[in-house]
């Protein structure tokens, strides 16, 4: 699992903003971005590296937390071969308050081989146990309630 | 159902969180193919729990076994270790990019 933090000159309405608006979001994410940011919406994302990927928005709190899942459907030519976002993953964005602006809290973590199924929002199984989307709005909300006490060990802070 | 023999990266770091699961792998990639009591001899637990250790990395991908006679003996997949810290590495750096971006894009566009 994969996570960054970065506290950002802005007030967290911007923010949101900025990681939400399809325009915005093409320009940093590194792609172009075709999503509506509603729960269950399908998301586009066209790498400029070629990388076509597909998803879903999974969680939406609006100004606080979002979380989508996305998969690659076209590899960059030629393949970089073993590792890369080839797998299905989990992404969240977590945005809270912090005395120098806001603070953005992302992870992406791989899900497991063979998701996503037919049906994205079908129950699937995580070694040992069973995730359903029941399951997922209880962990979403303690997430966005409680993640400020866990360490993050990777971060850095954006001078203004 | 995702496949056991190919779980995803978090898989393989979650069986290296143990301090006795990394002497064992470090052990038999040192050392080649072993079994479990081969193992238990140089470790302070018993041999079940060396043999359970053992089955976690197995179930990670780490380890591959193969039944000689009566004797299970346990080999390193070092490719798996390869995947996982490859893919850590290539997500991080994408992220590590795009926030850059991004913070760059809310110091010229602030409002």
């Amino acid at each position: 699992m994969i996570r960054r933090q970065v506290v950002l000159p802005v007030g967290p309405d911007r923010l949101w903003e900025a990681l939400t608006d399809p325009d915005q979001a093409s320009g940093w994410l590194g792609g172009r971005v075709e999503w509506e940011i509603s729960e269950g919406a399908p998301l586009r994302f066209h790498d400029d590296d070629g990388t076509r990927r597909e998803g879903q928005i999974d969680t939406v709190r609006t100004g606080r937390y979002l979380r989508y899942r996305w998969w690659t459907v076209t590899a960059p030519e030629p393949s970089s071969g073993a590792g890369g976002e080839s797998e299905a993953a989990e992404v969240t964005y977590l945005i809270e308050p912090d005395e120098d602006g806001t603070r953005l809290t992302i992870q992406e973590r791989a899900l497991p081989t063979g998701f996503p199924s037919a049906s994205a929002s079908a129950e699937w199984t995580w070694p040992g146990e069973t995730v359903s989307s029941f399951s997922w709005t209880r962990w979403d909300d303690r997430m966005a309630g409680a993640w400020a006490g866990l360490s993050a060990p990777a971060s850095v802070r954006a001078s203004a | 159902m995702p496949q056991p023999e190919d779980p995803p990266a978090d898989e393989v770091f979650g069986a290296l969180a143990d301090p006795t699961r990394r002497r064992l792998l470090d052990q038999l990639s040192a050392q080649g193919p072993l079994s479990a009591t081969d193992l238990a001899t140089g470790y302070p637990v018993s041999r079940q729990a060396v043999a359970k250790h053992l089955g976690a990395l197995s179930a990670a991908g780490l380890l591959r076994s193969e039944r000689h006679g009566r004797e299970v003996l346990y080999g390193v997949v070092p490719e798996r270790l390869g995947e996982a810290t490859a893919w850590l590495a290539d997500v991080g750096a994408r992220w590590d990019h795009r926030l850059e971006a991004l913070a760059q894009h809310l110091r010229d566009n602030p409002e």
